[in-house]
């Protein structure tokens, strides 16, 4: 009999780890090294189903984006695309024609977006390349995400990063804490790059960052800095700076395009990978299997009052 | 019922693990190194995409011949000994085809045909090499020759008129092995600066490399800057095969007027070998999958690591099992392992190039202190000890073991039993096979007790080191949910001046 505590531990340790098992995104190593230093992508996308309408306006999920689920030649894999400040009057016309676009293949832009955030269930993948089948909802699993939109069926909307009226982000601490502690396994060979990541999700977090420098041209345009993540004036929530994107021609972009080192800025973000850190961590250790705390950037969607 | 101690234990489990799998790790690396499996593999994918598909011999196929017309010239006309031997051969029907070709003309198939039969002649035939008729060669004359008695007669030969004849035989995967880009990326022996003994081919090419190799052999090498226009000439100057059928596949729609052609085409055969070594990898890592079980099972039992005796004595000691997950927070809070990928410009969101930060890499060694641990959780000292006694018999008959399971006082036992304690749990060695008549007995008692636990251990293991690492960050995260009061609050935050 004593040795039952010990099986159930043993049964305990094998089983646990298989059911919260890791997924994986393969990624063609052209794509990331295209990538890894733009803010935007843009594809055509196969429409298969839009959210009837979009979400309501609250904390958490509750974020008022309108979801698309469908697949992109550019991508090539299943793809969730977002418009921000869905509800809002300047997007509403656009909102109710994508909803009745089921099926149709349309031109579309916006920030890439990779985020273990609604990954394939038990431990599955995903691979850049092969076949997307039609989904039948609009939150399919996915890794993927053109987040926010910038340009949907040649109409811009980029003033859709704004401010997200009446809605209360995740606070720095809560959501950088949970950043700070995912980890990525990763694995490259010549061609392509694994990612073994866990669920995410804080998808909006609300933060103050002070720019550690003059912020660069992006390969397409946008902004890249470096910046300190801050709670309140004086309490960090990274252990060291992070990448933040800019997206051009919003607001946010041009509030900071001459900002300098040391200044600050309140603004509402959403986490993706740092592609750029990932190819920057292969590159050290080309052909090997290796642990390292998941490289992730903010998308700025508004510079906030 | 999800109480600390069973968290503990799941702990201690995971870092018991996350050692062994370093363990695997390691030699499944030692191995992949010895077996040289990823050049292998690498030149698989690479002879696959710049080959036809082998048909099992070391038969010369058209693809074969880099330079038709040459070749039937030289077979033709040729003054040297090999040359003279092999027209001297000739069948009356080829020998009428090949002395037919005008040199600058381009070869019939049916002239090609007629040299490939002539030659393949010569690849069969055993009696071929002399030193006087193969005077340049790239293998020592005992090693020709050691080939030739093993029976290794085609490969020789064949070898033999590439290194006869190099620039009219030979395939476009020799030449891309044997380009300088390709060679300088062969690991460099550090003591002696030449190349590692036996290495004789990367095991990782960039896909860049590839293309501008594979584009400087189709070119043949040309000086100074090239353009669009001439690397198509070199593709179509090729001869027919599938090489050169998909090489031009992929320069279809390239505008050589416009400026960028010739990237665009370099960007082209980048993508056609990375879509390549996608498959490559899948066979590779799928290959390696089995070894790494083998190499669990084998660890497992060499270690005699059996998860339910494990979990058992990390259940039952508190002591142990404190110690143990004193070394796994010590491991998990660790440098981070492998690579550290924070920036190290504040001002430069984009490095050009990556800094190699081996000096702040977790190595993945097992430190003496963790391989102390892992010593008193396996290891065969009981079993050994079981062993002993059951050798050590009684004038009666009756072994040690016997003696201790049925608590006899007897003188006879005692004798035995203090002759089995002076053996202790030592290695028993040749005796495992000398004593044939209690060494089933004794597998039979101990395969069934560990069997469940090896199995449970060998699974865990071959999940891989990566994988227990993050379990263990898991575990104890979950467990700094409770964490005790001395332990320091974990936080991100902290006060900038």
């Amino acid at each position: 009999m004593k040795f039952l505590p010990a099986a159930g531990s043993a049964l305990l340790i094998v089983v646990l780890p298989l059911t919260a098992a890791a997924s994986t995104l393969v990624l063609k190593n052209a794509f990331i090294e295209k990538f890894k230093n733009r803010v935007t992508i843009d594809s055509s996308f196969r429409i298969d189903h839009v959210l009837p309408k979009p979400h309501p306006i609250g904390s958490g999920g509750d974020d008022g984006d309108l979801h698309m689920s469908g697949s992109g030649d550019t991508i090539g894999l299943p793809v969730v695309a977002e418009i921000v400040n869905a509800g809002a009057a300047s997007q509403l016309a656009l909102t109710q024609k994508a909803e009745g676009d089921d099926g149709k293949t349309v031109k579309l832009s916006g920030a890439w977006r990779v985020w273990f955030e609604h990954p394939p269930g038990n431990g599955g993948s995903q691979t850049q390349g092969e076949a997307v089948p039609p989904s039948d909802n609009s939150n399919p699993p996915h890794v993927f995400e053109v987040h926010p939109v910038t340009s949907f069926d040649g109409t811009s909307i980029l003033k859709s990063f704004d401010q997200i009226p009446k809605y209360m982000a995740y606070d720095a601490a809560t959501a950088f804490g949970e950043y700070e502690k995912l980890t990525a396994t990763i694995t490259a060979n010549a061609s392509a790059t694994a990612i073994d990541s866990q669920k995410a999700g804080h998808n909006y977090a609300e933060f103050i960052i002070e720019l550690g420098g003059k912020p660069a041209a992006a390969d397409d345009g946008g902004l890249l800095v470096l910046a300190q993540v801050f709670q309140d004036e004086e309490t960090t929530v990274t252990s060291a700076p992070r990448r933040m994107v800019f997206t051009a021609g919003t607001s946010a972009a041009d509030a900071v395009k001459s900002g300098k080192k040391g200044d600050r800025f309140h603004v509402l973000g959403i986490p993706r990978v740092n592609l750029e850190r990932i190819s920057f961590a292969t590159h050290q250790n080309p052909g090997k299997t290796f642990t390292v705390p998941l490289p992730y950037e903010m998308v700025i969607v508004a510079v906030l009052p | 019922m999800f109480n600390s101690t069973v968290l503990d234990v799941a702990i201690g489990l995971a870092f018991l693990y996350l050692l062994l799998g370093l363990m695997c790790t390691t030699v499944n690396e030692w191995i992949a190194g010895v077996m040289k499996l990823r050049a292998k593999n690498l030149e698989l994918g690479i002879r696959r995409l710049l080959t036809a598909p082998s048909d099992g011999t070391q038969l010369i196929r058209p693809v074969d011949l880099k330079n038709a017309g040459k070749l039937l010239v030289e077979l033709a006309t040729g003054t040297g000994e090999l040359t003279a031997f092999i027209r001297s051969q000739f069948d009356d029907a080829n020998k009428a085809l090949i002395t037919s070709y005008v040199a600058g003309e381009t070869p019939t198939p049916a002239m090609v045909t007629a040299v490939c039969a002539e030659l393949n002649k010569q690849v069969q035939n055993k009696d071929l090499f002399t030193e006087s008729r193969f005077p340049q060669r790239s293998m020592a004359v005992d090693q020709i020759k050691k080939q030739l008695q093993t029976g290794q007669v085609a490969a020789t030969n064949r070898k033999l008129l590439e290194d006869a004849y190099p620039d009219m035989i030979g395939t476009l995967t020799d030449d891309f092995y044997g380009h300088p880009l390709i060679k300088s990326l062969i690991p460099i022996n550090d003591v002696k600066g030449s190349a590692a003994p036996g290495q004789a081919h990367p095991s990782y090419v960039p896909a860049r490399t590839f293309a501008l190799a594979v584009m400087d052999i189709v070119i043949k090498g040309q000086q100074g800057p090239t353009d669009f226009k001439t690397l198509l000439r070199g593709i179509q100057a090729m001869p027919d095969s599938d090489v050169k059928l998909s090489l031009l596949a992929l320069m279809q729609n390239i505008d050589a007027e416009v400026p960028g052609a010739l990237a665009t085409a370099q960007a082209r055969i980048e993508g056609w070998f990375n879509d390549a070594m996608d498959r490559v990898s899948g066979a590779y890592k799928r290959r390696t999958q089995v070894l790494t079980v083998i190499v669990a099972v084998l660890i497992t039992i060499a270690s005699n690591a059996d998860t339910v005796q494990i979990a058992n004595k990390l259940f039952i000691s508190p002591a142990l099992r404190d110690t143990v997950v004193a070394a796994a927070r010590e491991r998990a809070a660790g440098p981070k392992p492998l690579s550290d990928i924070e920036y190290t410009d504040p001002t430069d969101p984009k490095p050009s190039l990556p800094v190699d930060a081996a000096g702040s890499r977790d190595t993945g060694e097992i430190t003496s202190k963790q391989r102390e641990l892992l010593g008193q959780f396996s290891g065969w000292a009981n079993e050994f000890r079981v062993f002993n006694q059951m050798v050590n018999k009684t004038t009666a008959g009756e072994s040690a073991y016997d003696c201790v399971a049925g608590r006899s006082t007897t003188p006879e036992c005692a004798a035995a039993l203090k002759k089995a304690d002076m053996a202790g749990d030592s290695f028993p060695g040749l005796q495992l096979v000398t004593q044939y008549t209690v060494t089933p007995v004794w597998l039979w008692y101990v395969v069934p007790m560990h069997l469940v636990g090896w199995l449970l251990s060998a699974i865990a293991i071959s999940l891989g080191a990566p994988f227990w690492f993050d379990t263990l960050n898991r575990f104890m995260n979950i467990r700094a949910a409770g964490k005790s009061p001395d332990e320091a609050p974990k936080g991100a935050e902290k006060k900038v001046a």
